[in-house]
């Protein structure tokens, strides 16, 4: 761990925190979304696969701790042993798996790659250990999880495209992963 | 600095954090080992009788397990729909038991003793290549800057409304994103001035 992967990583968990803050136009009515999970896709899209995971552990480290840096003000290690526990795992590896995917496609990356990543990494690898996650600890089944996780879908698509549209922006004004 | 620890202290407050960490460990495997309704209602009573010992207020308690609560009455609800009642009471006593532990350890216990308590947990992850007084670094300087970057969103948002930007949310996280790795940049240049490299 080089001093630089410090710093970003814990910079980036302050920058996820602080994307909480800004409230999303709401896809679905009576689903709260925020900007928050923006900061999985950023956090790998922008800092690659490893400081990107080192992001995201430094933050839910500091949700664990007790600071209430979820959206709506709620922290805790509750949050790990709940049924949607899976979800803030799946954001450590999130991160990872689209920066990796995005250090793969660095020349010649663009929206439409580093969408896909965005969707590979932001959504897939969360809703993969966020859905059986919640379907084993409340019983109700994978099928009846993975239906009812489906609302959040609309909003994270929407985005993975402007995460995929920021990191294209910030390659070209700033890039870390290759200079 | 902002917590959701609560600053009157009470008997909870004083047990060590690696203890009251210890205690929901223990209790959270055991209610995922038993299937015995008996020895779930026993333990959903201890665990809502512990906040009650300590007389932690009702408020923090219900904004921390609102969402949690909702969803483990839906898991409930569907429970007792497709007609299998044990199933249901086994689904809240467990989640229940888990939720209202580690709100009271969150409630009664603060960031620096969590931090210090996780650092310890983190020890063994020194033999595959993690420092962990690096890590406790990284974490104090995420705690540090959490505020600095609230700021920022904050005095973003309002140059951008200037503008008339402040539907787009591209318009705010962008600059958040370069004034972020430029603060990097410079914090890590002065930590590396001071002569620390980590080692």
């Amino acid at each position: 761990m080089s001093v630089k992967d410090m710093v970003y990583a814990a910079l980036f968990a302050a920058l996820t925190a602080a994307l909480g803050l800004l409230p999303m136009i709401p896809v679905l009515p009576g689903v709260p979304v925020t900007a928050q999970s923006l900061g999985v896709m950023l956090s790998g899209a922008i800092l690659g696969a490893k400081r990107g995971l080192m992001a995201q552990a430094v933050f839910m480290a500091l949700v664990a701790a007790g600071l209430p840096l979820l959206a709506g003000g709620r922290g805790g290690i509750g949050i790990f042993l709940g049924p949607t526990g899976g979800f803030a795992i799946g954001y450590i590896l999130g991160a990872f798996v689209t920066g990796w995917l995005v250090e793969r496609m660095w020349y010649g990356l663009n929206t439409m790659k580093a969408f896909s990543a965005c969707v590979v990494g932001g959504i897939g690898m969360v809703y993969l250990l966020g859905i059986p996650w919640l379907g084993a600890v409340s019983k109700i089944g994978l099928a009846k999880a993975a239906t009812s996780s489906m609302i959040f879908l609309p909003g994270d698509l929407i985005k993975a495209v402007l995460a995929a549209m920021l990191a294209v922006a910030v390659k070209k004004a700033y890039p870390i992963i290759k200079r | 600095m902002f917590e959701i620890c609560l600053s009157r202290i009470t008997w909870l407050h004083r047990l060590p954090a690696g203890f009251k960490l210890l205690v929901l460990a223990f209790t959270g495997a055991a209610v995922f080992l038993t299937n015995d309704p008996r020895i779930l209602g026993g333990f959903i009573g201890f665990a809502a009788l512990l906040p009650l010992s300590a007389w932690l207020p009702l408020a923090p308690i219900v904004k921390q397990i609102t969402p949690a609560a909702t969803l483990i009455a839906a898991l409930a609800t569907f429970h007792i729909v497709v007609g299998d009642p044990v199933s249901a009471f086994l689904v809240t006593a467990r989640l229940g038991t888990v939720i209202l532990l580690a709100v009271a350890l969150t409630l009664t216990t603060r960031v620096s003793a969590m931090v210090d308590a996780l650092e310890y947990c983190f020890t063994p992850l020194k033999y595959i290549g993690i420092n962990p007084a690096k890590t406790g670094l990284t974490l104090s300087l995420a705690i540090r800057f959490i505020p600095v970057l609230f700021t920022m969103v904050t005095e973003i948002r309002e140059a951008q409304k200037a503008r008339g930007l402040e539907g787009s949310l591209f318009a705010v996280v962008m600059p958040l994103l370069v004034r972020t790795l430029r603060m990097a940049d410079d914090l890590a240049e002065a930590i590396s001035a001071r002569g620390y490299d980590g080692n």
